[in-house]
């Protein structure tokens, strides 16, 4: 048993070798090798192209070589390009992007937002490809399971140049994902965006846009989901802690809120809420109801979605979300809490809360905490424009899915 | 009296217009400036360019028929023996010069690429015969319009000029 | 006179089961080894899959298509025999401890090393803190704790008197112990972590790689040769302590020594798998009914037995939820019915 291992890996070290030749360093075509593709060192190399390909001669560059080197020159202005990612890993790209892997529907959401060729995008996770509605065009692609459970042979057989993998969320699985790729094939390159967190979505946005050659469209869709969350900001500044509004936010199960660990807890201080319970650690912690109606809180919102399955982009039911916003306001004394009262007792879907789409989420959030400050916002309009213009789907809010209620 | 040569050469003009819009969408088109040079004769080729910003037109001459010289900038191409390579880069037209033999026909035959649409295909050939004079084992097995699916309508006017032209010729 | 005869002969016939059965299950091996390589959801056949293996080893005279080579070589064949090298050394362990706890139904988490290591495993993913930093973070946590846990035995049965019911008793105590410690930790981690948490506890050999074989490797290359030369001294402690003292073997050095060698080949394993379940118990329960209780031939023939139930289950959890891989502690763990069934059913008065 012994003698094996050994001499396997050190036969492993000799199949690397030919593996990262293949990477090639440098730009294609950048004879003087001082990392610039000057427009003569262009034509030169679609000379030395043609001359391979249609006249006989002996020529190192392909078909692939000359048009990374073509897209190169038009995009990257013939430089490679350093980008950092979300983990903080800097990295420089030589070619652009051409068979890529997505284990993140967000990062895929946001590629298309930013009109990447979706025929480049060779494989998806199990969840995006589970999505029929929101990614139509995924469902022929090869399906690469989850980030906890990854089919690593299949990512390996669709042989991809870059992995999308999370920045700051499953860590540890997304960690050693990375690592086996980087062993085996250190031609892939990995990328660690989140693509659902405030605090770096826009600054992922231009990045993401500037690798794929697309930073006019990146600098529109950035500017579009920053005025955004820039107008929920300025309308929510000023408001004195002491008369902030009192949020209940219930999860997906019942007297389970939200708390400081949450990403949904961060949406709600983002439109101006606060939250009486967001003290402790504990992420989803479980409430005592006797404390909600002592909290008497102003707006009570409730999510649903992944684990109250209803609404979102695979139904329209707001007969549905209506239900569950009965069950809620049935409940023994609630009848004398402010929100319901006052009739604030909101349904929101995760798909516009959580992911790439929290803008839109957050608005609804600001406009139901303080709807005079917001009388002009108006989230649903910011969603239409959303699906149509920039993730270009045929979806219309009007009669598709179902998001809020009321 | 021209009646009869003029209609003749009306529709073999048409056919010559018609075919090779039909053969393809392609970004590039190619035309002579005459399609029956004299003997020695140096003829212009005007390729057509419609956005390709980066790419590449590879022209094959037929035998005998000698490249001359071209606008195109020197350092953008490159000729060997009957092929001429040019790279495009966001130009809209190229001209070449051309010299034909003392006699001899063929087709001139190119192929275009577009690098960033990322897609390729042929350039329409042109046929081109010295005063006319078809000399036999050329185009055998290179009918123009064989290489790709002829649009019905472009089909229907060929063989609407075809009978035209015979017509005309019984007339 | 006839009495001899028989003896003999049931001994003759005896020894020539143990080889029978030994051989049969070295060619088994070979043959699902031989099959589990071509599983994959990668679509290669079966003679892809071996051109792949030889184009690795004679690169040049052999061409593999493109990525076989990569995805056998790295993804494939040390997965294969990282589960043939875990379940003969967990059958191994587990028929130790059934030796020296004198319990047919012990296994080598009996004293509590698996709660121990998901202890390690758990402080190492929730509060970062280990031994060892960076990817061998949680490995050396678990494989420490474990240790510590087989430390702690071996202090508690000191201080009682070393017998097996004094071990089992300090293993319960031990096993309760650091189960209530893991719990503490999922509670107070956070969703992310408490799912990584459990999927350690699922077992699985996913994330085997070359070097981890090597590893585990050396360590059974070690113990194993040195426990086949006590084996005798195995056989007498299985009998009973006065037994084995009357035969001149030094019985509490003898037992603590065994069942450090034991924790140590679970602990390397596990720190690497995760709490990989009922390959240590089941077994050398089966090698036992076919060919007896000697350690001689009970140690290679119960580890071949539980390298070919662990690479069989792992070959199981890769095939049934294609392309998704379930853990194998989970496939192992439904191998545990059928065998418990069986003994109810077949419960014989040994």
């Amino acid at each position: 048993m012994k003698p094996i291992p050994i001499l396997a890996l050190a036969l492993l070290l000799v199949l690397a070798v030919p593996a990262s030749a293949s990477t090639g360093g440098g730009i294609v075509g950048d004879a003087d090798g001082d990392g610039v593709l000057t427009s003569a060192e262009y034509a030169s190399a679609t000379l030395a192209y043609l001359d391979a390909a249609y006249m006989g001669g002996t020529g190192v560059l392909d078909r692939t070589d000359i048009q990374d080197a073509a897209w190169v020159y038009t995009y990257w202005d013939g430089r490679p390009l350093t980008i950092t990612d979300s983990s903080g890993k800097t990295m420089t790209l030589y070619r652009p992007l051409r068979r890529v892997v997505t284990f993140s529907g967000e990062s895929l959401e946001t590629l298309r937002s930013l009109g990447f060729d979706m025929e480049k995008v060779v494989a998806v996770d199990k969840y995006s490809h589970e999505k029929k509605t929101f990614f139509p065009e995924c469902q022929g692609k090869a399906n690469v399971g989850s980030v906890w459970s990854p089919d690593m042979e299949r990512v390996l057989s669709v042989r991809p140049d870059a992995v999308f993998l999370y920045a700051t969320i499953s860590v540890s699985a997304c960690d050693d994902i990375q690592k086996r790729l980087e062993a085996s094939s250190p031609n892939i390159r990995v990328f660690r965006f989140d693509c659902f967190k405030p605090a770096t979505y826009a600054g992922e946005i231009r990045t993401i846009a500037s690798m794929i050659g697309r930073k006019d469209r990146g600098e529109e869709f950035a500017s579009f989901y920053e005025s955004t969350m820039d107008r929920i900001r300025d309308g929510t500044a000023g408001v004195p802690d002491g008369e902030k509004t009192r949020v209940y936010f219930e999860y997906w199960y019942d007297y389970t809120t939200v708390s400081a660990g949450s990403g949904y807890n961060e949406k709600i201080g983002l439109a101006g809420g606060v939250n009486p319970f967001s003290v402790g650690t504990t992420e989803y912690p479980t409430v005592d109801p006797e404390a909600i109606l002592l909290a008497d809180p102003e707006v009570v919102v409730k999510l649903a979605g992944q684990g109250l399955a209803v609404g979102g982009y695979a139904g329209h039911d707001p007969e549905a979300l209506g239900a569950i916003r009965s069950t809620l306001i049935e409940r023994p004394g609630w009848s004398s809490i402010s929100a319901v009262k006052d009739g604030r007792v909101y349904v929101i879907h995760s798909d516009i809360l959580g992911g790439a789409q929290h803008f839109i989420g957050t608005a609804y959030l600001a406009k139901w905490f303080y709807p005079d400050r917001f009388a002009d916002l108006d989230p649903h309009a910011i969603h239409q424009r959303y699906l149509t213009e920039f993730q270009g789907i045929d979806f219309d809010l009007a009669s598709k899915g179902t998001f809020v209620y009321p | 009296m021209l009646s009869i040569p003029a209609n003749r050469l009306f529709c073999i003009a048409l056919l010559l217009l018609v075919v090779p819009a039909a053969a393809t969408g392609a970004p590039v088109t190619r035309t002579l400036s005459t399609a029956e040079p004299g003997a020695g004769e140096v003829f212009t080729v005007s390729l057509s360019i419609d956005g390709v910003a980066l790419g590449a037109v590879v022209e094959t001459l037929p035998p005998g028929y000698t490249f001359v010289g071209t606008d195109h900038p020197e350092d953008r191409v490159l000729v060997r023996g009957q092929q001429a390579g040019f790279a495009v880069m966001n130009d809209t037209r190229i001209t070449y010069s051309v010299a034909a033999p003392a006699s001899g026909s063929g087709d001139i035959t190119g192929t275009w690429e577009d690098f960033l649409g990322e897609s390729y295909g042929e350039v329409a050939p042109s046929h081109v015969a010295v005063d006319g004079i078809e000399t036999v084992a050329m185009s055998a097995g290179e009918r123009p319009a064989s290489q790709e699916a002829a649009p019905p309508f472009a089909v229907l006017a060929a063989i609407a000029a075809l009978l035209i032209a015979g017509w005309g010729g019984r007339r | 006179m006839e009495q001899n005869v028989t003896i003999q002969e049931g001994y003759a016939r005896l020894k020539k089961t143990r080889a029978l059965f030994i051989g049969g299950l070295l060619i088994a091996l070979v043959i699902l080894i031989g099959v589990a390589v071509t599983l994959g959801s990668a679509d290669y056949t079966m003679a892809e899959s071996y051109i792949a293996i030889l184009a690795g080893l004679f690169p040049g005279r052999f061409t593999a298509p493109e990525m076989a080579e990569i995805i056998v070589w790295d993804y494939r064949l040390h997965r294969v025999l990282f589960a043939v090298c875990a379940g003969f050394g967990l059958a191994v362990a587990g028929s130790i401890m059934q030796g020296i706890l004198r319990n047919p139904l012990a296994s080598p988490f009996t004293l509590g090393i698996a709660s121990a290591a998901t202890t390690g495993a758990s402080i190492a993913i929730v509060l970062g803190a280990g031994v060892v930093g960076g990817e061998y973070l949680v490995i050396g946590n678990a494989f420490l704790f474990a240790l510590l846990a087989a430390l702690a035995i071996y202090g508690m049965a000191r201080y009682r008197g070393i017998g097996s019911e004094t071990m089992v008793l300090a293993g319960i105590a031990i096993m309760y112990l650091f189960s209530a410690v893991t719990s503490l930790l999922q509670y107070v981690g956070s969703a992310e972590q408490l799912r990584a948490v459990v999927f350690w506890t699922f077992g699985s050999v996913d994330k085997s790689t070359w070097p981890k074989l090597a590893i585990v490797s050396l360590v059974l290359a070690c113990t194993i040769p040195y426990l086949l030369y006590r084996a005798w001294d195995l056989n007498a402690l299985a009998e009973g302590d006065e037994v084995a003292a009357s035969l001149g073997v030094p019985v509490e050095r003898s037992m603590i020594l065994f069942m450090m060698i034991a924790s140590l080949i679970t602990a390397v394993i596990i720190c690497f798998t995760g709490t990989i379940g009922f390959i240590g118990l089941v077994a050398p329960h089966i090698t036992r009914m076919v060919i007896g209780g000697d350690f001689r031939t009970l140690i290679p023939a119960s580890g071949l037995v539980g390298a070919l139930l662990l690479l069989g289950a792992d070959s199981i959890a890769r095939s049934i939820l294609a392309p998704q891989v379930l853990p194998v502690g989970i496939v192992t763990a439904f191998l545990g019915v059928p065998f418990f069934i069986y003994l109810f059913m077949h419960r014989r008065n040994a």
